[in-house]
């Protein structure tokens, strides 16, 4: 009778120890899971946060730590999980260290019912003595490890923070410009933009390059001899994931001209670090990525809102004070704003539909505008995005030739030449 | 049997214990942690092997316990010319009444329950293993005749490390037969001032026994037989074997910087004295059952004194303490 009383105290001991390791486990297992989880989303955090800001070579090699770094956290993590993860046979020897019971828990497991010498039932009611010390919830008395889950929502929230925020990090949408001319070096660029103003693609005018120099792999992607390179995949996946980020975030606006500043950087890095006694190279006919240095203010406002410097003309855009304000944003390249009403004369009154024009296709025409005021005060420093390529020079003024219209065509010509603007000529 | 009645033994070892302990205090200063050790060795049944410099109290100490546990005394001190006879006695022609003339066995001073076995390097090998079947066998062969020591038997020698000149050094198979082996330090000031003031005065303090002289013997027996008692997991088991295999080089468990040291290692009786000491620390926390601390803490004791270190060790400075010390820190590491 009474070894069966102690029989089933043991048995009341063996399922309390069994509570206590599966809470524990359980316990382990949490703080895995959530140290994972705050590994994973700061190392997220700033993979995003350097896809935003880092210029892309740093960001190749930060990426590249970053995912050592998380991976051996991760592994660390990993393995303390398994460190910490209680056995069977461990759990008694660990319920003694915890709860101070000097291993009377332990010997008991071991021993069991084998414990039936002169000490067996005084150790087997010590422990039934002592074994309130070690229910599982006063062992215990945390459900959750908080210290990991506030780290885990702290990281996540940072991330996920990030995600909200990271378009208010996005510079101004650049307009893309494209131009027949070819382009040089723009001087004026400063190398820490960036956030240009205006991304022109044209073909690059010719450079000084030496026979002997490594930088003759100017452009991406072609070795001296002109054989594509392939991109190492350390540098490719990385430079692939902060294009992605950057679209999935700023849109692919935002990436042209992330690249086009980094591809007009690397150039005049090339640039700069070319020695004197080059010789000219030719010109190819690639297209070469430009970038112009956003203008002062408030010009700069005009431009975000997709005013005069985003007409596709190539024109330089927000240096010329007589343009602000036009609105029309459709004339041609060096031409004014307005257009003289009466330009084709009085309307003829025959109607012959099979009439044709006097005016040959290559007339040139010259648009009256009220052209650029005359400047006031102090002169304004030179805009150093000027384009030279593509406005070297004003436009030699030229007589417009007065042609006949035909009866016929005398509305139609009149309708599509009206001005319909609100500017006066 | 019920806990009630565990717990009633442990706790009368316990009192029993403390009523020594305090007896032996009153007559020796200091020496508390060595005291400590001579009574759990006592009461593990074991034999005790004391180093420790002329006047320092080694004599009083065993007096003093053996007048407090109520048990027979002898004291020999052993010389170049002590003979194996001394010890163990010797058969002598008695006539009768009758005339007739037959051989009696005189029993030597090892018949006694406490023996003190003072300078017991002095005396040569042959008479120093006479203690050995005593020792080990609690009886001695005279003549062939094996005549049983009553028990409780306890072998207390002493050992004098400052004199050297004219001893023999114990033979490791007697080193082995003690069960732990203390080293008397020299008094602090303090000690050495209590000492003096109670020892050069009229009065002199007495120690009072312990336990009724009929039934002591017994007594001591009981509590011995409960020391055995004491529960060992499979894991203490476990620990204490690690521990003494890490001694032994040969093994292939100790450390490397250690094996350089040690020539011969614990043998297993090193094992059991360890467990039979640590038992003895457990009753007398109460408790049922031993723990790894008090395998740690007997480990010294109860080790130092069977590893043979060699040469380079003595070129070292390295003594068996410090290679206990090393196993007990890595061994330590696996119990975790």
């Amino acid at each position: 009778m009474r070894d069966r009383s102690r029989d089933e105290a043991i048995e009341v001991l063996r399922r309390q120890m069994r509570a206590v390791r599966r809470r524990w486990n359980l316990l382990a297992l949490q703080r895995v899971l959530y140290l994972l989880i705050a590994t994973a989303a700061t190392g997220a955090a700033f993979v995003v946060l350097l896809a935003l800001r880092a210029r892309a070579s740093v960001f190749v090699v930060a990426s590249w730590s970053i995912a050592g770094g998380v991976l051996a956290a991760a592994s660390w993590v990993v393995r303390d999980g398994a460190r910490r993860w209680l056995p069977t046979a461990r759990a008694p020897a660990w319920i003694d260290a915890r709860a101070g019971l000097r291993g009377r828990v332990a010997t008991l497991a071991e021993l069991g019912a084998g414990a039936r010498t002169f000490f067996g039932p005084l150790l087997v009611e010590q422990n039934a003595r002592r074994a309130e010390d070690w229910r599982p919830h006063r062992l215990l008395p945390d459900a959750v490890p908080l210290a990991p889950l506030l780290a885990a929502l702290l990281a996540t929230s940072v991330f996920f923070a990030l995600l909200v925020f990271a378009p208010r990090l996005a510079p101004a949408p650049a307009a893309i410009v494209v131009s027949d001319a070819p382009v040089g070096p723009l001087a004026a660029v400063d190398a820490d933009d960036v956030e240009p103003a205006r991304v022109v693609v044209a073909r690059a005018a010719a450079e000084e390059r030496t026979d002997s120099d490594p930088a003759r792999l100017g452009r991406e992607g072609e070795s001296v001899e002109g054989e594509p390179v392939l991109e190492h995949v350390a540098s490719r996946l990385p430079r692939s994931l902060r294009d992605r980020i950057r679209d999935r975030l700023w849109g692919p606006a935002a990436r042209a001209t992330g690249t086009a500043v980094e591809m007009d950087r690397s150039r005049r890095d090339r640039s700069t670090a070319r020695p004197s006694g080059t010789r000219a190279r030719d010109s190819d006919d690639d297209a070469r990525w430009q970038v112009a240095r956003r203008p002062p203010p408030p010009d700069a406002t005009t431009a975000r809102a997709g005013g005069p410097g985003a007409r596709g003309d190539g024109s330089p855009r927000g240096d010329d004070p007589s343009r602000s304000g036009s609105g029309t944003g459709n004339g041609g390249s060096g031409a004014g704003t307005a257009t003289d009403p009466n330009l084709f004369g009085a309307a003829s009154a025959a109607e012959n539909g099979h009439a044709t024009f006097d005016l040959p296709l290559a007339a040139r025409v010259h648009a009256l505008g009220s052209g650029p005021r005359p400047p006031s005060g102090d002169a304004p420093p030179a805009a150093p995005d000027a384009a030279p390529a593509l406005a070297a020079r004003p436009r030699r003024d030229a007589p417009v030739l007065r042609m006949t219209v035909p009866a016929a065509y005398e509305g139609l010509v009149r309708q599509v030449f009206a001005h319909h603007g609100t500017e006066s000529p | 049997m019920t806990p009630a009645v565990a717990e009633a033994a442990i706790r009368d070892f316990h009192d029993t214990f403390a009523a020594v302990r305090r007896e032996v205090g009153k007559v020796v200063v200091g020496h508390a942690p060595a005291i400590d050790v001579i009574l759990t060795a006592f009461f593990a049944g074991g034999h005790v092997l004391i180093e420790g410099v002329p006047g320092i109290g080694k004599t009083l100490i065993v007096r003093s316990l053996a007048e407090a546990l109520n048990l027979s005394f002898n004291r020999i001190q052993f010389t170049v010319d002590l003979m194996p006879a001394d010890i163990t006695g010797t058969r002598v022609i008695n006539e009768g009444a009758d005339g007739r003339r037959e051989f009696h066995f005189v029993p030597g001073p090892v018949f006694a329950h406490v023996l003190l076995a003072d300078e017991i390097n002095r005396a040569t090998p042959k008479t120093q293993s006479a203690l050995l079947e005593a020792m080990a066998e609690q009886q001695v062969t005279v003549a062939g005749t094996s005549h049983v020591l009553a028990p409780p038997f306890f072998v207390l020698a002493t050992l004098n490390p400052i004199e050297m000149e004219g001893t023999y050094q114990l033979p490791e198979a007697q080193l082995d037969r003690f069960l732990v082996k203390v080293v008397l330090a020299y008094p602090s000031q303090a000690e050495l001032e209590r000492i003096l003031s109670s020892t050069t005065t009229a009065e002199l303090p007495v120690v009072s026994p312990v336990l009724a002289r009929e039934t002591a013997p017994e007594r001591v027996e009981a509590l011995r037989r409960l020391v055995r008692q004491v529960l060992v997991a499979p894991h203490v088991d476990r620990y204490v074997a690690t521990l003494v295999r890490r001694t032994v080089p040969a093994s292939g468990e100790t450390d490397e910087a250690l094996a350089r040291y040690v020539t011969y290692g614990s043998s297993p009786r090193g094992g059991q004295a360890l467990l039979l000491c640590a038992k003895v620390l457990a009753l007398l926390d109460g408790r049922p059952h031993v723990t790894f601390e008090d395998v740690d803490a007997m480990a010294l004791p109860a080790l130092r004194h069977r590893l043979v270190m060699n040469f380079a060790a003595d070129a070292a400075g390295v003594d068996s303490a410090h290679v206990i010390e090393r196993v007990l820190a890595a061994a330590g590491r696996l119990r975790a």
